[in-house]
């Protein structure tokens, strides 16, 4: 148990009963502890994010361990000091809806946030999967109009109410994106008469909370009035996103009514040819490359065949759907294993947006919404044959080609003894793609033996940027092979310029890295002095914190 | 002690200190410690038996008896806030090693509001002192040079502006 001396002291106690002691201390007297050694410094600073995250609250200097997300804390007090702790820095401030433990914590971080973070230009009420929903009490409006004016992005959620609503009629906001989703259907004149106000908008996300029971009169009022803005009032607007309501029947009910119908009158049909028609018309100045289509509730295949329909008859659309949409699937028993088939459709339908100038963004999304996590997981747990997955993100490199330039993989990798073949999948990828200048994988990736290290980065000459993402299955701990990755990057990617290991923020001092961790990255930072690495003093300190 | 009907709480078990004494103590008192909670819950007989407490010298385990004691007597006394409030504070007017060691064994033992009660002494203890003043009342070695820790207060300069 490490405590056997009958001289016990503050410092024999373990890092979880010293965080403990932290946590029950005002911020200034946390402070006043942490000047004391440097064991306490990186665990006050430790400390400080584990309540970050317990409010959803990001800033994207600093990564923020997933692993802490369960942490709660009822002492909003804390979690101002914790929004202070990130202030300078703090760019981006996600709030989750209402939550009944802390039911005043939006508004006293809000508080600080205006006070303290002068760099924040980003402020989102998100939906979050791990509170109840409810709509969040803007019960104090005049905080967030205090921070409009600075914002260029806002994300309001359970837009149900014309005060908040008239809130984006305020002078001083002129933001560039805007985000309002799950709106009261009822709104919709209100919503349509703020929309032209803000004629600098370069991205606009709508979705509604439900749709009326009369869907066909909804969409067309809705639709045309929309199409008009489009194409009179929002002259900058490049990326539009419609999301389909939250509730599943009255969207169910609307697509089943309308594909037995008449297809045409399919709402996402209906809106993509509206909404094309609006930006592309030889009258505006800014058409749009980028019109997101998320959804939730969809039989995959079903939908992707109507996005394709509309796709077909678009050629400067680009199609992007969240992850969340492919990696969790409804399947049916008359159709268990929808992959195959899907990923035929999603292929035809994006080697027409392969051919478009964009192509970065759309090979990025195509790889975003490739079903690398579920089915590569399923691929590794039952191992041995190539399943068409990696063969997908083959053929989406194959299209991308020589253009490719940035690459996301996350690869859940659990077993040495699959990496081999996983590997050779991901050769066969990246033999189109050596001109990759960004990679981000997940920190599996250090689980490939040294030799398969070498031979992935090998590949990728022309890499500049790395960023090591956090670790998607479990297993032995990634660390052990950090010095051959460091080693793989130095002898491999002469252009490098960064390193960013956010893998750091998620390590538990339980699994602090070794010496010889540490000495590789202290070697690498010797002898390439030119290349940026973030996040590795973090690995430095939990060492310390170790060690102390 | 108010009495306890049932004759269930009559049963006393013997908590075997590190250093071997034993603790005779009664069943709904012991069951406020949780390690012996989930031990019990695996032994099928526990007459006679001794439950060894892991590190725990006896010094220590006859505080955390003490307190478990009081509070479970104050809930079958209702005793009320203040003299409980009382009662506690007495209770942690310890030397600083012991009541680091009571942590310890909080821990261990998982009894969560002994360990409460001990972190937030400490916390107390902490509160309104300088860095070197913290140092000097709990023997921490600075391993920070000056121009370290000058970086370290340039860097987070607003978490001393409540003071």
């Amino acid at each position: 148990m490490g405590w056997r001396c009958a001289d016990a002291r503050l410092c024999h106690l373990p890092d979880s009963l010293l965080t403990r002691v932290l946590r029950l201390l005002p911020v200034a007297d946390a402070f006043a502890l942490a000047q004391c050694s440097r064991r306490l410094l990186a665990l006050f600073r430790l400390t400080a994010r584990e309540e970050l995250d317990a409010v959803g609250l990001h800033h994207r200097l600093i990564p923020i361990p997933r692993s802490t997300s369960t942490f709660h804390t009822r002492d909003p007090a804390r979690l101002c000091a914790a929004a202070r702790a990130a202030a300078t820095r703090l760019r981006a401030l996600r709030l989750p809806l209402y939550d009944s433990s802390m039911p005043d914590a939006h508004w006293q971080v809000l508080a600080v946030a205006r006070q303290y973070c002068p760099a924040l230009t980003s402020l989102s009420f998100v939906d979050s999967h791990d509170h109840v929903r409810k709509t969040p009490r803007i019960t104090q409006l005049d905080l967030l109009h205090a921070l409009l004016p600075r914002l260029s992005h806002l994300c309001i959620y359970s837009l149900r109410c014309s005060p908040k609503l008239s809130t984006l009629s305020l002078p001083g906001f002129r933001p560039s994106s805007l985000a309002l989703l799950d709106i009261d259907p009822a709104l919709q004149p209100q919503l349509l008469a703020v929309l032209p106000r803000h004629v600098q908008l370069t991205h606009l996300a709508l979705s509604f909370a439900h749709i009326p029971s009369d869907t066909s009169s909804f969409s067309t009022t809705f639709l045309h009035a929309l199409e008009s803005c489009l194409r009179h009032a929002l002259p900058a607007l490049a990326h539009l996103s419609l999301f389909t309501p939250i509730d599943t029947s009255p969207l169910d009910a609307l697509v089943a009514d309308s594909c037995s119908i008449n297809p045409d009158a399919d709402y996402f049909a209906t809106a993509v040819h509206a909404l094309h028609s609006a930006k592309n018309s030889p009258h505006t100045k800014t058409p749009l490359v980028s019109l997101t289509l998320g959804h939730h509730h969809l039989d995959p295949l079903h939908s992707l065949s109507r996005f394709h329909f509309c796709l077909s008859n678009s050629s400067r659309i680009n199609l992007y759907l969240p992850d969340t949409y492919l990696t969790h699937p409804p399947c049916t028993a008359a159709n268990p294993h929808p992959y195959p088939q899907l990923l035929a459709v999603c292929i035809t339908s994006m080697s027409s947006l392969l051919k478009l100038p964009n192509l970065y963004f759309s090979a990025l999304s195509a790889l975003s919404v490739c079903p690398c996590t579920t089915p590569l997981d399923r691929l590794i747990s039952t191992a041995r044959t190539p399943t068409p997955d990696l063969a997908f993100v083959r053929q989406l490199c194959q299209h991308a080609g020589a253009s490719l330039r940035t690459l996301h993989l996350r690869l859940p990798i659990t077993q040495s003894s699959h990496s081999c073949h996983v590997l050779q999948l991901l050769s066969a990828a990246l033999a189109y793609s050596s001109r990759v200048s960004t990679l981000q994988v997940s920190a599996d990736v250090l689980r490939f033996p040294s030799p398969l290290l070498f031979s992935l980065f090998s590949q990728l000459p022309a890499l500049q940027h790395v960023i090591v993402t956090e670790a998607l299955a479990s297993g032995p701990s990634p660390l052990a092979t950090l010095p051959s990755l460091l080693r793989a990057l130095r002898l491999s990617c002469r252009q490098l310029q960064s390193v960013q290991f956010q893998y750091a923020a998620y390590i538990t001092n339980q699994q602090r890295c070794d010496d010889n961790a540490i000495s590789a990255v202290r070697e690498f930072q010797s002898q390439m002095p030119h290349v940026r690495m973030d996040d590795f003093a973090e690995l430095l300190e939990l060492s310390l914190a170790g060690t102390a | 002690m108010a009495d306890v009907p049932n004759q269930i709480n009559n049963i006393t078990l013997k908590l075997k200190s590190k250093d071997g004494e034993i603790f005779e103590v009664e069943k709904p008192v012991a069951m406020q410690i949780n390690f012996v909670k989930g031990m019990l819950e695996d032994v099928d007989e526990i007459d006679g038996m001794e439950i060894p407490m892991g590190e725990v010298e006896a010094a220590i385990l006859a505080k955390v008896v003490e307190y478990c004691k009081f509070h479970y007597q104050q809930e079958l006394n209702q005793t009320n806030a203040d003299e409980v409030d009382r009662w506690e504070r007495a209770f942690v007017q310890v030397d600083k090693s012991t009541l680091f060691q009571l942590i310890l064994a909080a821990n261990f033992l998982d009894v969560q509001s002994l360990l409460d009660l001990t972190c937030k002494t400490v916390a107390d203890m902490i509160k309104g002192k300088t860095p070197e003043q913290i140092r000097a009342e709990f023997d921490i070695d600075n391993d920070f040079t000056p121009e370290q820790l000058e970086e370290v207060r340039r860097d987070n300069a607003w978490c001393a502006e409540d003071r």
